[in-house]
């Protein structure tokens, strides 16, 4: 036996490994931290995916642009315009804001704190289509966190996964292993409380499950964050409701979504850093 | 020395992989830069050293696209194996055979997954049929067709001993 074992030693050894790797990737789906060798490595790597990546980005703008002037032209008028619209109600924003500071003041209310944005780039996507990440060229030096949101101007992207000291990996919201509690922003009940994850049918759009039948809930209704779990704030988009579909068993509804991120391109996103630190739980962890 | 460079090769192949390959994607099918260099270089060693160059690759693909760990390291490790294991038998100068070799590991690269989704328990978004569909054919082509442009460099080099000090210089 003892011979024998010693002839296939070789055989024997990649079987224990691949048994480790198996164990591993099991173990690892929704990875807690990261090792310093990790760390060491993504800090290697995020400089050249940093060049490339602006490289990429450049050679996509040239091509989008040769490909679009006419486009871009009527683009950048109606660009001009909706900035012109925005200036005007910046300023009324503005008003508002001094004007609601003075009255909370007045009622001796205190302000209600705002989230930090920590801005970043887009370095790279895994390409694989296996699992849905990208990486950002921010990390804890920027006061970048673990499971943090992660936001574009549209809607929720995702959160952070694991975080080195220049660079972090964000767990997409199209990634199976993520789901995130949601409500409906136009009713507002606690009854229509639900889940949005991947759809495992659709690849690039959402699903909002676990509802009752009789939930007020149309096509046509956004979807936001309810803030349970304590991961994401309340109010954060998530997707527009497409329809409505009966669960098989027919005790629940789910609703099929339209993300509010274009996660096709992805180039700029913000950090969400809440003004208390994150707690700590597994809101969204499969 | 051989170590450095095949590091630095990995290195700078995934990052290429999540940019300005991403670029390149007809019908959304991207190229696995990486599995092409596990392949081309453990059909130039053996498959001892095939399958560190595959947990190597995997491990970094894991650690730098966020995927659990060991998800890739797995497939790689087998396909380095497999492909150094190869090594013996092909004529090393004759770039062809690396070419067709590396379209039957991409199909074996792109079949796996299936199977470890499964016993990580993490959700499907594709049936087999229809990634092996819609995806492999595309990916085939690409990697014969980039294994055919970097196998005469890895060559060479293997030749001037810089990737593997103490392997053979040449195959059959």
């Amino acid at each position: 036996m003892l011979a024998f074992l010693i002839k296939r030693k070789r055989m024997l050894t990649l079987f224990l490994v691949l048994t480790l790797l198996l164990v591993l990737t099991q173990r690892t789906v929704v990875r807690q931290g990261i090792t310093v060798a990790e760390e060491a490595l993504l800090t290697v790597v995020a400089p050249v995916q940093g060049v490339f990546g602006r490289f990429a980005r450049s050679v996509e703008g040239l091509l989008i642009s040769v490909k679009g002037y006419q486009f871009l032209v009527a683009e950048n008028r109606r660009l001009q315009d909706e900035l012109a619209a925005t200036l005007v109600l910046e300023a009324r924003l503005t008003e508002f804001r001094h004007e609601n500071h003075r009255l909370r003041q007045m009622l001796n209310f205190e302000a209600r704190s705002e989230h930090q944005l920590i801005a970043a780039e887009v370095v790279a996507r895994d390409p694989s289509g296996w699992f849905q990440t990208v990486s950002i060229n921010k990390g804890s030096l920027h006061g970048v966190a673990e499971n943090l949101a992660v936001v574009t101007s549209e809607g929720l992207v995702g959160s952070v996964l694991a975080v080195s000291p220049v660079t972090s990996q964000v767990l997409l919201l199209t990634d199976s292993r993520r789901a995130v509690s949601a409500m409906v922003q136009r009713s507002r009940e606690p009854g229509t409380v639900g889940v949005v994850e991947a759809d495992a049918d659709l690849p690039g759009y959402l699903r909002m499950i676990n509802l009752p039948r009789d939930a007020n809930i149309q096509p046509g209704d956004t979807i936001i964050s309810s803030g349970l779990g304590g991961i994401y704030p309340q109010g954060l988009v998530l997707g527009y409701v497409l329809e409505m579909v009966e669960e098989e068993l027919g005790l629940f509804r789910f609703a099929l979504l339209r993300p509010a991120a274009n996660f096709n391109r992805l180039e700029e996103v913000f950090v969400v850093v809440p003004s208390a630190a994150p707690a700590q739980n597994n809101e969204g962890a499969f | 020395m051989g170590s450095i460079i095949i590091f630095l090769l990995f290195a700078v192949s995934l990052a290429l992989q999540g940019s300005l390959l991403v670029l390149v994607n007809p019908g959304g099918v991207h190229p696995d830069l990486l599995l092409v260099l596990v392949v081309a270089l453990a059909l130039l060693s053996d498959s001892k050293r095939g399958a560190l160059i595959g947990l190597a690759a995997g491990l970094m693909q894991d650690i730098v696209f966020g995927a659990p760990l060991g998800f890739n390291a797995f497939i790689k490790v087998l396909v380095g194996a497999m492909a150094g294991f190869l090594a013996e038998e092909i004529n090393r100068d004759f770039v062809l055979a690396p070419m067709l070799l590396v379209m039957f590991f991409s199909l074996f690269n792109d079949s796996l997954p299936f199977l470890l989704k499964e016993f990580a328990d993490i959700r499907q978004s594709f049936s087999l049929l229809q990634y092996l569909q819609q995806f492999s054919p595309g990916r085939l082509v690409m990697h014969f067709f980039i294994m055919g442009l970097i196998y005469p460099y890895l060559c060479r080099a293997q030749k001037r001993r810089l990737l593997f000090p103490q392997a053979e210089s040449s195959g059959k």
